[in-house]
This record gives structure tokens, sequence and C-alpha cells, in this order.
């Protein structure tokens, strides 16, 4: 088979199907001729080196002699931002046959194209009259699946300066993280308005605009860094966090604090919930402008897996679908280990294995209490779930985790070595 | 090569060549396959039931399925299958189309063993399912309901 000859950036508009006009593909009779695109509105060719898709076209009669290949490309006029929906990157495997390799093709579709809409299928359709032959097409979705828009990787260091009464008056935070070609440094908005210190430095890389961060989207790791030094903070002065809290944070964001108080049993300090003492428990709080997250969690020191048995929610308005958004800050805190490639911006996990997503069983039964509060964003309760449950590992285990997600071989990592006991061999 | 036939959905279809094919590959062959997202049997999205019993069909050969009946989440006709289908439209649990073929077929299952099922019943038997988007809540809410519908029904 021979490479690609040409690579044709077929250009998809936002909205509506376009027309993927290969006619000039079919027309042309034996080998297929180059495909002549569209022109991309933004004047700009995509980065050479990013063929997607190849595909091989045969003769007239099927048979592989004098065959050509062609290399497509496919991107959307411009960034999807609904943060409810961001663009989903589809990849379509084609494979020409029962014996042939697949064949993977990459596009980013509107939330209405998803799977098995028109688009997919036309494009299959297109590409199977370009071919000449039948193509067999199935989606693999792990990156749609994992696409959130706080993915790319981002390293924060922080300081908390408290002032008189434990009350919080500044934070000097440090962010570096990966942003896609030509992104502003956004300053990443955090739960509550304070005076903040920050210094941002992005290392742009070729990642997809769908990677991107959603500029309102509370930067999660950020979120977790201050509850993580607020609960250092409580447990090197002995304080109960919640009470800390409430005597540290703006008076705007005290209500759903205040909803919580009730059912806070304070911290559980890495009690033993079992007699071998192997499951250690773990409470923890994370509070913004809008909400307030508390879990407890049980923390496995033989497996490094955790357990999350209790999740209760202060807000006002509760977001449309709530479980999802408490999946997904589990699954960042915990489970959901995204390496994205630097210099593609390709995922790197290839599968549900490397990708552990939430199970019917994962998440409790939420509690949800109310206040009077803004009503939040999904995407703040995601960040906020996720800060809790790192504040709770923090107590559980009495070590600060410093990654998202905290996988088992992480947590196991934080756990502390066992006392000797008995008497050694001799 | 060998061709296959296949109880599929209750009329028996031919899949030409199709002895050595997965069970999946078999179905996109004759244009009825659900979506298949790992092809590694970790996501549940390509559940069809053979004989009743529900199976992976990414990783099930077509050759060993043999004359047992394949349903997948459009064929599911009967009572159950309805009020499954009708129960995760009312809700919107079929919005998306990678995951919810599988979650029919899966409550489908449970609901033909007993619809008198509990929450964390439901919950065990979409346990194979994943669903990134819903936190699983919309799924069992609308295995309930058509459980409920099927409870009135049986009454």
């Amino acid at each position: 088979m021979t490479g690609p000859l040409a690579t044709a950036v077929l250009t998809l508009p936002r909205a509506g199907h376009p027309a993927l006009d290969l006619a000039a593909a079919r027309a042309a009779p034996g080998v297929l001729a180059v495909v002549e695109a569209p022109a991309n509105p933004a004047g700009k060719a995509l980065p050479a080196g990013q063929i997607v898709a190849a595909l091989a076209a045969v003769d007239a009669a099927a048979l592989h002699r004098g065959m050509a290949a062609l290399a497509l490309q496919v991107a959307p006029v411009q960034p999807i931002t609904e943060p409810a929906m961001p663009n989903l990157p589809l990849t379509l495997r084609a494979t020409r046959g029962v014996n042939d390799p697949l064949i993977d093709l990459c596009f980013h579709a509107a939330p209405g194209d998803a799977a098995d809409g028109p688009l997919p299928q036309r494009l299959a359709a297109d590409l199977a009259t370009a071919a000449g032959v039948p193509l067999c097409l199935t989606l693999t979705t792990v990156e749609a699946l994992a696409n959130l828009p706080q993915r790319p990787a981002v390293a924060v260091a922080a300081r908390i300066n408290l002032g008189q009464n434990q009350h919080l008056t500044g934070l000097d935070m440090r962010l570096n993280r990966q942003a896609t070609a030509g992104a502003t440094a956004a300053h990443p908005a955090l739960a509550f308005d304070l005076p903040l210190a920050l210094t941002v430095d992005q290392a742009e890389t070729d990642l997809s605009p769908a990677w991107a961060m959603h500029p309102e989207t509370p930067e999660p790791a950020a979120t977790a860094l201050l509850e993580l030094a607020l609960q250092d903070h409580a447990l090197a002065q002995n304080l109960d966090p919640l009470a800390l809290r409430l005597a540290t944070l703006p008076a705007t964001a005290k209500a759903p604090l205040q909803a919580l108080q009730p059912g806070w049993t304070g911290p559980l300090t890495g009690e033993p919930a079992d007699p071998q003492g192997r499951l250690r428990q773990g409470a923890g709080l994370a509070a913004g402008l809008a909400a307030a997250v508390q879990v407890e969690i049980l923390v496995d020191t033989d497996t490094g897996h955790v357990l999350m048995p209790v999740c209760r929610i202060a807000l006002s308005t509760r977001p449309a679908n709530i479980a999802a958004a408490v999946a997904r800050g589990h699954g960042l805190a915990l489970t959901e280990e995204v390496a994205i490639d630097p210099e593609t911006g390709a995922l790197l996990a290839d599968g549900f294995g490397d990708l552990h997503l939430a199970s019917s069983f994962t998440l409790p039964d939420i509690e949800i209490l109310s206040c009077a509060a803004p009503a939040p964003s999904a995407d703040e309760i995601t960040a906020l779930t996720a800060a809790a449950i790192l504040t709770a590992m923090c107590d559980a285990l009495g070590q600060r985790p410093c990654h998202l997600p905290m996988t088992p071989d992480r947590v196991l990592a934080l756990v502390p070595p066992p006392v000797p006991t008995g008497r050694p061999n001799t | 090569m060998t061709d296959l036939v296949l109880t599929l959905n209750g009329t028996p279809r031919t899949v030409p060549n199709g002895a050595n094919l997965t069970l999946i590959e078999a179905l996109r062959v004759l244009n009825a396959a659900p979506p298949a997202l790992c092809g590694e049997g970790a996501c549940g999205s390509c559940l069809v039931l053979v004989g009743q019993e529900p199976v992976a069909a990414c990783l099930t050969l077509a050759a060993l399925v043999g004359a047992a009946p394949v349903e997948t989440a459009a064929g599911l006709a009967d009572p159950v299958g309805k009020a499954v289908r009708a129960a995760f439209a009312a809700s919107g649990a079929d919005a998306c189309p990678l995951c919810s073929a599988g979650m029919m077929v899966a409550a489908t299952h449970a609901l033909r063993i007993s619809p008198w099922i509990t929450d964390d019943e439901v919950r065990a038997a979409l346990l194979g399912q994943t669903c990134r988007c819903s936190g699983y809540d919309l799924q069992v809410t609308a295995v309930m309901q058509a459980a409920a519908a099927l409870q009135g029904g049986a009454a």
C-alpha cells in the first residue's frame, strides 16, 4: 500500500451538515485523485503531519492494482464552546474488509452529530463511494467519553495568607499548564473572590481546541489545592475544618457551609472502619460561592482503592444532572487517568482499561441540602467534588495528595508503612 | 469462507463469509449493529441478548451463536422490551446514542427475570454498562418506571 498522496482539509460548518463533496473523487476513473478541499475560513491550514485519516482507494474492478491513498483531515470551523457539551472528538474506524487494518478517522462533531447521527453516516457513505468498496464504520469514543474541559496538564503551587481570626487575606498561586496554541493566559475561575496574586505559565501545544479549558470553568486543581491548604492548616492547628472555613472564607461563601454544618461529624482522621485497620475513614469539605460539598471516604490501605459512601451537597438550585457532575468529580479525583500526548494532542489512553469511568455503583445517594446562594454550574460541582475527595484523603491518611487523579498506586504511596509488630524472625 | 445464518430479532439473516467474524462484525454486515465503543468488552455498549443471555457482541464469535436467537436493542419487541424502550424515551435516558442501546438490553434482561426489582438490583444489572454523562440516575429511574408499568400490567 502506498503512502498518502495528498492531504485534504474538510471544513465542517458549525451548524447543519456539510456536503462532503467527493464528487471529483467519484468521477475519477480508477485511481482516486487529489480531493480539492474547501477553503478554511480562518485562512489557516492545519499543521502538516496531522493526517488523521488515510483511505486506500482501489480501481473500478476493486482490485489492488495501481492503488492510491487519500489522507483526510477534518476540522471544525470554530471550536464549539457550549460548556454543557463540548464538541466531541469522535474517532471513526473504517475498514475495507475483514482482513484489512482499520483506518482511523478523527473529526470534531457538534452534539447532534454524535455517533450514529447523519454526519458520520454521510462521511462513511462518501468515503465508501470514493473508495469504491463497502466500508464498515464503527465508532470508538473513549476520547468523547473522556472529554472534559479541564484535561490539559496543569501544575499549581499556592501559598495562603491567614490574618487575624484565621481570616483568609491572600492567596499566591502559580499555574503552569498546557494550552492550545494562541490561547490567552486566562485566570482560572476560583470558587470565590480573593485577593489573588496569580501567575499563569502556559506551554503551548498542538492540543485540539476541544481540550481547551472553558474560561468560566473553575480550575479543579486550583480549587483542590486551596482546599488542601486549608486542610493542612486545620490539621496543624488542630482546628475543625468546617469551623476554620467558616472563620476563613468571605462572608458571601458561608451559606452553603452553614447548611452542611448539622450533618458534619468533624474530621475522621483515618479512624479504622474495620477491626484489622485496613480501611481508613476520612471526611472532606470543599466550599465555593454557590455550593459546598462534603464527602466521606474509605481508603483501602492494602489496595489503594477509595470508596465514597457519603456525599452531601449544599446549594440553592440543583443543576440538571447533579449525579453526572459528582461522577465527573469522582473520576477526576480518583480514577480517570487521562494523559495527552504533548506533541500531537492525542489521548494516550487506548481503552477503558486505562480510563476507569464510574459505574452504576460508584456513587452513593447524594444528599442535597438547600441554602440561599447563587445557582452553581455543573462544572463547579465537579471541581468541588474532586477537591472534597482530596481533602478527605488528606484526613484519612494524614498526607497531602499531590496528583489528580489519585489512582491506587498514588494512594498507596501515601499510606504510612505499618508499624512492625511481633518478634522478628531470627 | 462460509456463510453464516443468524436469527436476528426473530428473522433468519445470512451473513456472507460470516464464519470468521465476531458477532458485532456480523451485525455490522447486516446493518444492525449497536455502537461498539471499546471493542474489548469493557464498556457494555454492544450488549445484545443471545438466547436470552446478555453478551458483549465484540467478544463473541458469531459462529458460536449457532441457532440461538439474537436480540439487539432495536429488536426488543416483547412487552418488557417495549416497556423499557418507552420508559427510556419518556425520561430522555435514550438521548445518548453511545450507551443507551446496551443499557436498554441490560435492563430488559433484568426485567424479564422479574419486574419486581429494587433500585440496587437495577444498578447491579447496569453494572457492566458505561455512561459518561448521566451518573446513572437517569437510567435507573427509567428502568424503575418500566418495572412499575410492567407490575401494573401484571397485577
